[in-house]
């Protein structure tokens, strides 16, 4: 593990899509390495380094969430709203990609302080194009905020 | 006109004046004996009372039977009158700051009390206490200021205790030499018990329809989070074939026969399609309820950015567009003006015959109000029989072989354009190219 990248955590149920993620990640040589929860809870332990997620050497605190909406337990609606309440953490960028097109899904994640939405794509290679521009944008071109951990 | 009397003296006057005149004058014509003239005065004397004495008798009976003749005439009158305001089917009531004074037949019969007891009450003493007040304000009124005509509704309690309608014209008319209070009224029962029917109907009514509404409305709901699950978990399994058939024709190819090639990319496409099929209908969904603000929008912006989206196919079939410059502003919505063109132009370059080169023109004629967004391909064209269905959603005009198409695009289309409250239309014959139409509102003239 390359201990200078920052960790992207992926906050997703859907085994499938974890797996083509992983490897739309592989294909686009992003190196970062790759912390991935299936529920909002998770999530939400995750960031306040709980339970098993209590080691910081293991689980490092992300530079980017990539968050689905849709999530068993707690939603991604409502991980995004507990973050930005947090103090230290709560700018942490968050990127949201999810499924859903409506404008109510999209204006509610931006009012909760989302910092990008993207829309799952079906074709693997949108979304190969998607985590490379991603990747680029977020891990690279981006000006990240320093968080108290 | 001077009255009979002075009429009848005047006329005295002046028989007796000329008779003083001309009867000496004439006498000492006639009679020139000096011995005669004594007598004759005595005949003239005697002549003349006689001649005055009928000439009264007569200028009496004249004026007597004139008298006779005009009383007749008003009896006549007034009993004609009389048999209007007894058969009248409006009651009339006249009073006297209140007190009645005359009542006919029908304010009788509305009233239900006998023209005895009527003649010693006051109008209000009949009217509902709700209206008592101003009945007896508006007669007091009337007895000191002659006021206008004025027209009310009001109710009535008859003897018997039930209540009435009653739609009043109040006046002043003179009656026995004095001013008094005319009130004449029919009834409006019927009309007032229809009129709150109609009301209870109406209200009835719109309880069904805000009914009916809510249930609409539920039903939206539930049709909206119908679709929502459909974007969301339909289109979740659908990533996993598309991407894992892909993963294994990238991977694994080595280890499949050329048939097992052929079906991993028969499903890799029709993960696709069904993908885009999804995608489609959601976007019909969105259109069909979502809110669109109209407002100035400039179509070389959205024409061009609809040509954007369409970059790979334009480059691929190497096809030749040709937009005219400086299209007006229209009043629309940007997204769905863009999908419109964009779904136009896909078309466009679509159903081209197998070798053809698609060639698109693009261009405005601008109306009075209006303008029209013209785009005409010289693809496979529409047979004019087909013309009036390929708006509706689900339509389909080819084998899927040979033009993947949902059939939902120009459904698409015609939603949008009817949303921004325009028109879309086609001329097309088979072989001959499609010329589609839109027709939207311009800024400034709506």
């Amino acid at each position: 593990m390359d201990a200078t990248l920052g960790t992207l955590l992926l906050v997703e149920d859907d085994p499938n899509d974890v797996m083509l993620f992983r490897r739309a990640k592989d294909k686009a040589k992003l190196a970062n390495p790759l912390q991935v929860v299936n529920d909002g809870d998770a999530a939400i332990a995750y960031l306040s380094g709980q339970g098993q997620y209590a080691d910081r050497s293991v689980y490092p605190f992300p530079t980017l969430m990539l968050l689905d909406l849709k999530l068993p337990r707690r939603s991604g609606l409502e991980v995004l709203e507990w973050l930005r309440q947090q103090p230290g953490i709560h700018r942490l960028p968050v990127v949201v990609m999810t499924s859903s097109k409506e404008s109510a899904d999209v204006g509610k994640a931006y009012d909760l302080g989302a910092n990008s939405y993207l829309v799952k794509p079906v074709a693997f290679d949108t979304l190969l194009a998607m985590v490379r521009a991603l990747g680029m944008y977020w891990l690279i071109l981006n000006e990240n905020p320093e968080l108290l951990t | 006109m001077t009255s009979p009397p002075a009429r009848i003296a005047l006329i005295y006057l002046v028989f007796s004046a000329v008779w003083i005149f001309f009867s000496d004058r004439l006498l000492l014509m006639l009679v020139t004996d000096i011995q005669h003239l004594a007598a004759s005065q005595t005949i003239k004397g005697m002549a003349f009372v006689l001649t005055s004495a009928g000439l009264i008798f007569w200028l009496l009976r004249r004026e007597l039977a004139a008298t006779q003749r005009a009383n007749a005439e008003l009896q006549l009158q007034e009993k004609r009158l009389r048999k209007i305001t007894d058969t009248i089917s409006v009651a009339v009531f006249i009073h006297h700051g209140g007190r009645l004074r005359y009542v006919n037949p029908q304010a009788i019969a509305y009233s239900g009390y006998s023209e005895a007891a009527l003649l010693t009450m006051n109008l209000w003493d009949i009217v509902h206490p709700d209206y008592r007040a101003m009945v007896m304000d508006r007669s007091l009124a009337r007895q000191y200021d002659r006021g206008g005509r004025a027209r009310y509704e009001l109710k009535i309690i008859t003897q018997s205790g039930v209540e009435r309608w009653l739609e009043i014209t109040a006046d002043t008319i003179d009656f026995e030499d004095i001013s008094a209070g005319l009130a004449t009224a029919y009834d409006i029962t019927e009309r007032k018990r229809a009129e709150a029917a109609l009301r209870l109907l109406n209200q009835e009514l719109e309880q069904r329809v805000a009914h009916r509404t809510a249930d609409l409305q539920a039903t939206n709901r539930e049709l909206e989070a119908f679709s929502y699950s459909v974007s969301h978990d339909l289109r979740a399994p659908l990533r996993a074939i598309q991407g894992f058939t892909q993963a294994l024709l990238e991977d694994h190819a080595e280890q499949l026969d050329a048939s097992g090639q052929d079906f991993a990319q028969r499903i890799h496409a029709a993960a696709n399609r069904l993908d885009g099929l999804i995608q489609d209908l959601l976007s019909y969904s969105r259109l069909n309820r979502g809110e669109i603000r109209l407002k100035p929008i400039n179509l070389d912006n959205v024409v061009a950015e609809a040509i954007a989206q369409h970059e790979t196919e334009i480059h691929d079939t190497a096809a030749r567009l040709e937009v005219a410059s400086n299209l007006p502003v229209v009043i629309g919505h940007h997204a769905t003006l863009v999908q419109v063109i964009s779904n136009l132009l896909s078309n466009a370059l679509k159903f081209v015959a197998p070798g053809i080169t698609p060639q698109i023109r693009i261009w405005a004629e601008v109306g009075a109000d209006n303008m029209k967004l013209f785009i005409a391909d010289n693809g496979i064209g529409i047979d004019p029989a087909h013309q009036q269905r390929i708006f509706q959603v689900f339509e389909r005009l080819h084998g899927i072989e040979t033009y993947p198409d949902t059939g939902i695009g120009l459904a698409i289309v015609n939603k949008g354009v009817i949303r921004m409250g325009g028109e879309v239309a086609v001329t097309s014959s088979l072989g001959q190219g499609s010329q589609f139409w839109i027709r939207l509102q311009i800024e400034g003239k709506q």
